[in-house]
């Protein structure tokens, strides 16, 4: 029992000391900062480098380590969040992803891939309570952590920089004419946040013995829950969400075993934010300091298409594109597609309501596995199989969602991150049902009034008519009353209460509809791919179907398909640049955030 | 402003300049005439978070070039490699496979590096009739897609059976840790079953996520049952981890792991010793092919080589061994894999498919143990 609880609370220290950083910034320029997690690999690897290939004592590594990690954070500011202040917060949090991805190959490019050993500069094992060991490692983490507290905490308090760190967070168009230089204190409060996550990394890579470039985003998000658990904003909150989250995972995991694991994290999300959203230590903040939503209709109008334009589209895609591309160009076409619907459920949601959704693989995910289990290993003819992928995904994503209707912001969008973990943390567990890990093989292609469809021409045909009628209905019901009411959720839902709607029920209502399509897209996948698993519903598939809609203009339909095109379809052009890749695309994606970040369908306001 | 029209030509101009840079950038078809150059296709995560094993495929692959190339090729034709980067995606390993197909010139494919990925595509190799040669896909249902899937990885049924007869000379009562993949549970399930008709008991067991990087509350629990051995299923990484942080845990116990190679003894550094395994080849063997090969590798990397770099080469002087069988052609390959009788392997000496596209009448692995850091042969 001791034992667990000190496993776990040491544990836990590691992600209290990733999420003191991301409270920092968040608490002072109301950004989730993505890129927390890559400034926390980029100090581990950094760190192992200068003590085990050039071998620096502990203590000079880390202040160099604390020097660079600093030097990427203001660059992370300059480069992907001062530029963004005006426009809605989406933007820079979407700059963070990209900078994480650019930052994440980077590192793999500059060090290569393979795990390493961080050297054991410190003691891990000459303390003991009962059979437990423990070392000055442990020891020292946790001072770290208590040492944050309380010196950030009285420098924040009692000297002029910090008061000026916290009269920014306040209100920073008030501090600026007070006389505050807002753009050196945020820049301040960066460095240091950045500073601290390099700290982290290097005490962390010590701790995990086992480092690779790719360490980074798990830790970002596990400390992310950690942060929210605490309260974003807080820093004693933060480092009490962290060891709080450790506990119950160690022993969640002495009961259940650790299959179980990202279902216990996600899980915890998901109940703080129902029963108190504003964490152990945080208060949930006015409407106005939302850093998610935002109108986005000042951020740019969609261009809208005339009927003969849309038509000749079309008849384009359907006519021309199956004679003229070949097999490769159109299983290309196809992902294009069903990513494109995948991105129309957001639609909107996201668009129209305003209500990010960090989590649309969840739907997906259920979509896909119903449409598999029915139609292949009940028989269901596929048509049916598709509609009921659809449904059961709305029905799924609806019950699971409606306790965080009543909130809104940031934390519905923390809360959609983790529905979408849980549903795959959920489907990994319930084997009797799913397989779990196994997956689900053999799964039959679409056939259509007895005829298979196997062809990528036919496969892309397919998709193209299921693209058009989500099209058609998303179209069709933001041109509704509908649609106004759910613009009006987007734009101002006070005012919507005060008219007399009740703007939870309009939100669940544009949730379900896009779970719907989302359930449809993962039923054309699962058929075309004959094989389904967990691991391939990951939180990097919810992050691209998000940031297609941005790149398209979220309240555009087109947009969305718009966006699908580039951002699925262009890797696949790229593929001449083979290792710089994905490099060139987080590159890509920054440059246009930073410079059309009203999107490419749309029209500045 | 620009007007709406315009925009729309300008949208109309980029989708149709990225077509025509995707035709321009895959590379002409070209069809295999006979002379030139003999193409495998590769399809590997060169990027993103499973990038370490597609380094370690290269180095395989390379050494293997490099001595197929020096013995004359297939037939007095140089054999090459074309790598796409799938990042073990089945997003983009369905687009690549459908590229490798389009490309006369490819004979056979190699990879990919995990099931999801080599799965989804298999319906295309499969309808195109290109041999999809997934060595590293332990999943049993992998080679049921079809006729043209093919894994020299020998089935979990057999290997894990005899892992467990080795393991049961070391212990009586067994606490069992395992990856929650599809690999993972299966070969824990046929432990359970073999575990019990050998009178063996497992004291815990429990499933945990390839990304844990923390074992301790699993360990706590698994020293609290008492066990003889601490047994993990898992790879390298995970070996390393658990063995680096049992001694924090408090465990006492012996530590079998399912895989332990080079790079798990590299990565867990003093805490390896004492690690116990089973394996069909280590470094120090003193099979002559193995002497050979791992002196080979030395020569070229300057370390000893690990796992998944031994599965690569050997996967390529097999498909190389079955075109000089067939013929340098796609056909060629499968009928060459389908009739050897001796394709090679460092791994298992000389072998031959069955039926069901595995390896038949795989050699027995024996127990290793690392000591000084080196794997030598272990008495139970």
């Amino acid at each position: 029992m001791i034992d667990t609880l000190l496993a776990g609370i040491i544990h836990g220290n590691t992600y209290a000391l990733v999420a003191i950083g991301l409270s920092l910034i968040f608490g002072v320029s109301n950004v989730v900062n993505f890129a927390q997690g890559s400034v926390f690999a980029a100090g581990t690897m950094s760190g192992w480098w200068l003590i085990a290939e050039q071998h620096w004592p502990l203590w000079a590594a880390i202040a160099g380590v604390c020097a660079f990690t600093a030097v990427l954070g203001l660059a992370v500011n300059l480069l992907a969040v001062q530029p963004l202040a005006k426009v809605p917060p989406i933007a820079a949090l979407l700059a963070t992803y990209a900078v994480s991805v650019v930052l994440d190959n980077l590192s793999q490019v500059v060090f290569g891939p393979d795990t390493r050993r961080f050297p054991q500069a410190l003691d891990t094992l000459n303390f003991h309570v009962g059979g437990f060991r423990f070392g000055t490692l442990d020891v020292v983490m946790f001072a770290v952590s208590v040492g944050c507290i309380l010196l950030l905490g009285g420098f924040l308090k009692f000297t002029k920089y910090g008061q000026a760190i916290r009269a920014t967070a306040q209100d920073s168009d008030a501090a600026l004419q007070m006389g505050v230089p807002v753009g050196r204190v945020r820049n301040l409060s960066f460095m240091l946040a950045s500073a601290l996550g390099g700290l982290a990394g290097v005490l962390v890579g010590m701790y995990n013995s086992n480092i690779s470039p790719s360490s980074g985003t798990a830790a970002g998000l596990t400390a992310f829950t950690a942060a929210t658990l605490g309260g974003l904003g807080s820093l004693p909150g933060a480092v009490l969400g962290g060891l709080a989250l450790g506990i119950v995972e160690a022993f969640g995991i002495s009961y259940w075993g650790a299959g179980v694991d990202n279902l216990i994290i996600f899980g915890v999300l998901l109940l703080v934010l129902w029963l108190r959203p504003g964490g152990l230590l945080g208060k949930v903040p006015l409407i106005s300091a939302e850093p998610l939503t935002g109108t986005f209709l000042g951020g740019g109008r969609p261009i809208r298409l005339r009927w003969w334009q849309a038509l000749a589209l079309i008849g384009v895609a359907a006519g021309v594109v199956p004679w003229v591309a070949d097999d490769y160009q159109l299983t290309t076409g196809t992902q294009v597609l069903i990513f494109a619907i995948l991105a129309l459920s957001l639609t909107l949601v996201s668009g129209s309501a305003a209500q990010i959704s960090l989590g649309q693989a969840g739907p997906m995910a259920v979509g896909a596995y119903t449409s598999a289990l029915l139609v292949g290993e009940h028989g269901w003819p596929f048509l049916a199989g598709l509609f009921a992928a659809g449904l059961a995904a709305a029905v799924v994503g609806t019950v699971l969602m409606s306790p965080t209707w009543r909130l809104s912001g940031h934390y519905v969008s923390i809360a959609t991150l983790g529905i979408g973990a849980v549903t795959v943390a959920a489907i990994l567990n319930l084997d009797w049902l799913t397989h779990g890990p196994l997956g689900i093989t053999a799964i039959p292609p679409p056939s259509l009034f007895g005829h298979q469809i196997i062809t990528p021409t036919e496969t892309y045909l397919l998709d193209l008519t299921v693209l058009l009628v989500a099209l058609g209905l998303v179209v069709r019901l933001q041109k509704s009353f509908l649609g106004t009411v759910w613009s009006a959720v987007g734009a101002d839902e006070t005012a919507l209460g005060a008219s007399g709607l009740r703007p939870a029920d309009y939100k669940a209502l544009a949730y379900a509809v896009g779970a719907f399509v989302a359930g449809l897209a993962g039923s054309l996948l699962a058929h075309q791919y004959s094989y389904l698993d967990p691991t391939m519903f990951s939180p990097e598939l919810s992050m691209l179907a998000l940031t297609i809609i941005v790149l398209g203009g979220m309240n555009s339909p087109f947009g969305a398909v718009l966006g699908a095109v580039v951002l699925v379809g262009a890797p696949e052009v790229l593929r001449m640049a083979q290792d710089a890749r994905l490099l060139t695309y987080g590159v890509l994606l920054l440059l246009l955030i930073r410079f059309r970040p009203q999107g490419l369908w749309a029209r500045r306001a | 402003m620009i007007s709406s029209k315009r925009r729309l030509l300008i949208g109309a101009l980029t989708t149709t300049s990225l077509l025509v840079l995707a035709a321009c950038g895959e590379g002409s078809g070209t069809s295999a005439d006979g002379t030139g150059p003999v193409y495998f296709g590769v399809s590997a995560p060169v990027t993103g978070q499973y990038a370490e094993y597609g380094k370690f495929y290269k180095q395989g692959f390379d050494l293997a070039l490099d001595q197929i190339n020096a013995d004359g090729g297939v037939n007095g034709r140089k054999v090459k490699l074309k790598w796409e980067d799938s990042q073990s995606d089945p997003k983009q390993s369905v687009p690549i496979a459908q590229k490798f197909v389009n490309d006369k010139s490819i004979i056979a494919e190699l990879g990919d590096f995990s099931s999801p990925a080599s799965m989804a595509a298999s319906p295309v190799y499969e309808r195109n009739k290109l041999v999809q040669y997934g060595f590293t896909n332990s999943s049993p249902k992998f080679t049921l897609g079809g006729q043209y899937m093919w894994s020299p990885g020998i089935s979990q049924a057999t290997a894990e059976v005899q892992q467990t007869d080795e393991l049961a000379k070391f212990g009586k009562k067994v606490a069992v840790i395992y990856q929650n993949t599809d690999w993972g549970k299966q070969v824990f399930e046929i432990f359970q079953e073999r575990a019990e008709k050998l009178g063996l008991t497992v004291t815990y067991s429990s499933a945990y996520l390839p990304s844990t990087t923390d074992f301790r509350p699993l360990l706590i629990k698994a020293r609290d049952s008492k066990p003889d051995l601490v047994y993990d299923i898992g790879y390298d990484n995970d070996a390393a981890a658990i063995l680096t942080q049992a001694p924090k845990a408090g465990v006492t116990a012996k530590i079998f792991t399912e895989q332990l190679t080079a790079t798990g003894i590299k990565l867990a550094g003093e805490s390896a010793e004492g690690a116990l395994t089973t394996a069909t080849w280590f470094p120090n063997s003193t099979e002559p092919r193995v002497k050979a090969f791992t002196k080979a590798f030395k020569a070229k990397y300057g370390h000893v080589p690990g796992a998944f770099e031994v599965y690569a080469y050997d996967a390529l002087t097999q498909l190389v061994h079955a075109a000089k069988k067939g013929g340098a052609t796609r056909q060629g390959v499968y009928q060459g894999l389908k009739s050897s009788a001796d394709l090679p392997s460092v791994q298992y000496g000389k072998f031959r498919f069955q039926s069901d596209r595995r390896p038949a009448d795989p050699p027995t692995p024996v127990a290793v143990i690392v000591k000084n850091g080196e794997q030598v042969p272990a008495e139970g």
